[in-house]
């Protein structure tokens, strides 16, 4: 079964752009059964690369208190469609576009979000050195998380099976 | 009780920071102030200095989701003051992408922003569990709106292919015929919800308003066309400044902008469909007509219902321009304005949007000014505020903020283009205070 890798973000904000930084990797280093995107952070967009997908690894920026670089596994539902985000006709927070998709009906039945601790998120194409570092790691954390997917995938079937 | 406030201190679903203030005596509402507390943004100063070509990239940046009209009125303003126009597929390009970004733009305000506000919703997200069809469709009337923009402007957000002239690369017949069959389903859907917009709980209120708007001999406008109001005005866009006048008010960081001599009056889809109904292509019209809506529309809450037909159109209007489009030998003219004035309106998703700039001998802008369409509505959404207010004088605290709110969302207000602009204070200060 595919599973999609969606890189979030916009690459002319320096760190907002890690997870198209990670999909540009992995179009050098195609994985068989794994379709890899670079969307923007906003529904339409979202959602429609969401459709008929059965599972799905999200990479985003994220900017809280952590270390520049540091790579967290998060669940959909850890991600509040805050308020204060929702004040913009602009622009939608990750947690309210995945709060649409899953009222719509939209979410992958297994989903997580990987979040690349960022440090500049100026105006400006290239990550900096902290999060260019990480991408390695990253790369090595989605292809995991893959492997976990199917490990579960034959799991289920040999369960469904038995 | 004699008095009373009531305050909103962030208003939301509206781009940009600013807050309402409400203050009724005995029962009577006295004042009703949209604060804009967004700081100054300085677009026009950074402008001085740079060249003429410069003046579309960097004003687009003053929106992020009416780039285009930023960028178009930009143009036809350098344009101006090099005394050239831009006609044939060029021209019919530059409605194209400006259809894509009114998709883009109203369907947000329709489906995700101002729909919950007539369902009792508190955003797009309970609306959606409630909806999810509706929602659904207005996602994919949305993203079909992305696609011309991506297509002529290179990206969905912040479109880089557009310049003086013209554009830096223009599209293939076969990349416009791609889109054909994405826009012909989402003109469906699009036909199909307006019946169910139109069947929305919308409140009884009208008021007599001055609507301006361009008006164009031959289309409904967009790029071109003179000013006109129903009450009379008429005129070459050049005559902007000697009509409208701007005003400083202490409780706004955006200009107040009135008709000298008149006041405030309204710009936006209400005042284009009211100003130009016949105008609107067949489909359009129809839609509009079996709604229930006519020119002379002057209830505020049936914007929404406006801003649908208007989408309509940009469908039809995308899909005509489309079947007739022949890729131009050039992608652009070359144009460098110098020593010379330029100025222009065009019809942004919100409403007339106005650059005027001076050019020195060397090409480079001397002075700049930018009149958004939030900043021209500001003074008509506070009389508004005053007579919403006064309509529904008897709601609780809480349901009188849902309506103000509701009716500042009428106008789509993007605070942010006009900070140069939300948070709802209601004073009703109790017996004995």
């Amino acid at each position: 079964m595919t599973i999609k890798i969606i890189g979030i973000g916009n690459r002319y904000r320096h760190d907002d752009g890690v997870g198209p930084a990670l999909i540009d990797l992995l179009s050098n280093k195609p994985l068989a059964n794994v379709e890899a995107v670079s969307c923007l952070c906003e529904p339409a967009s979202l959602i429609s690369a969401l459709s008929g997908v059965k599972q799905a690894v999200m990479i985003d920026a994220s900017q809280s208190t952590g270390t520049p670089g540091q790579i967290q596994k998060v669940e959909p539902d850890q991600l509040s469609p805050s308020s204060q985000a929702a004040a913009s006709s602009h622009g939608f927070s990750l947690g309210q576009a995945l709060s649409i998709a899953k009222a719509l009906g939209k979410m992958p039945e297994h989903t997580i979000v990987l979040a690349v601790e960022g440090l500049d998120f100026g105006h400006g194409e290239g990550l900096s050195p902290p999060v260019r570092k990480a991408l390695p790691e990253l790369l090595d954390r989605v292809c995991r998380e893959i492997r976990a997917m199917r490990s579960n995938d034959v799991n289920a079937g040999a369960i469904h099976d038995a | 009780m004699t008095s009373k406030t009531i305050k909103v201190d962030y208003l939301t679903r509206v781009e940009g920071e600013g807050s309402l203030f409400l203050r009724i005596d005995k029962d009577k509402v006295t004042e009703a102030r949209l604060n804009i507390f967004e700081p100054p943004r300085f677009f026009e100063a950074f402008l001085r200095g740079r060249s003429a070509s410069e003046a579309p990239d960097i004003t687009s940046r003053i929106c992020g989701i009416c780039p285009v009209a930023y960028q178009m009125s930009a143009i036809h303003a350098m344009e101006r003051a090099a005394r050239i126009r831009i006609e044939g597929p060029l021209r019919d390009l530059r409605r194209l992408l400006y259809c894509g970004e009114w998709i883009e733009s109203h369907a947000l305000h329709i489906f995700m922003l101002h729909a919950p506000d007539f369902l009792g919703f508190d955003d797009a997200i309970a609306m959606a569990r409630e909806h999810p069809d509706i929602v659904q469709t207005g996602l994919s009337i949305k993203k079909a709106g992305n696609s011309i923009v991506e297509c002529l402007g290179g990206r969905e957000v912040h479109p880089i292919n557009i310049r003086l002239g013209g554009f830096y690369r223009v599209p293939q017949i076969s990349e416009l015929e791609a889109l054909r069959d994405t826009l012909k389903r989402a003109r469906d859907d699009m036909e199909r919800v307006i019946d169910w917009i139109s069947k929305l709980p919308f409140p009884d209120v009208s008021r007599d308003y001055e609507f301006v708007s361009l008006r164009h001999p031959d289309e409904y406008p967009m790029n071109e066309g003179q000013i006109v109001s129903n009450k009379g005005l008429e005129i070459d866009v050049s005559a902007f400044d000697d009509t409208f006048e701007e005003e400083h008010v202490p409780h706004s960081t955006a200009l107040h902008a009135i008709i000298k001599g008149r006041g405030a009056y309204f710009v936006g889809p209400m005042a284009r469909f009211n100003l130009n109904f016949a105008q609107l292509s067949p489909l359009a019209s129809e839609a509009a007509k079996r709604t229930g809506l006519s020119e002379g529309c002057t209830n505020p809450f049936k914007s929404i219902l406006v801003r649908a037909i208007e989408v309509l159109f940009a469908f039809e209007e995308a899909l005509r321009i489309i079947s007739i489009y022949e890729r131009p030998e050039a992608a652009h003219v070359e144009i460098d304005p110098a020593d010379a004035t330029g100025w222009a309106a065009t019809e942004a998703p919100r409403g007339l949007l106005y650059h005027h700039y001076k050019i020195d001998p060397q090409g480079r802008i001397e002075t700049a000014r930018i009149i958004p369409p939030t900043s021209q509505n500001q003074k008509i959404i506070e009389d508004d505020l005053k007579t919403v207010a006064q309509h529904f004088i008897g709601l609780s605290d809480d349901e009188l903020k849902w309506r103000c709110e509701q009716t500042i969302r009428n106008y789509d207000p993007c605070i942010s283009c006009a900070a140069h602009f939300l948070t709802l204070n209601i004073d009703r200060a109790s017996e004995g205070l």
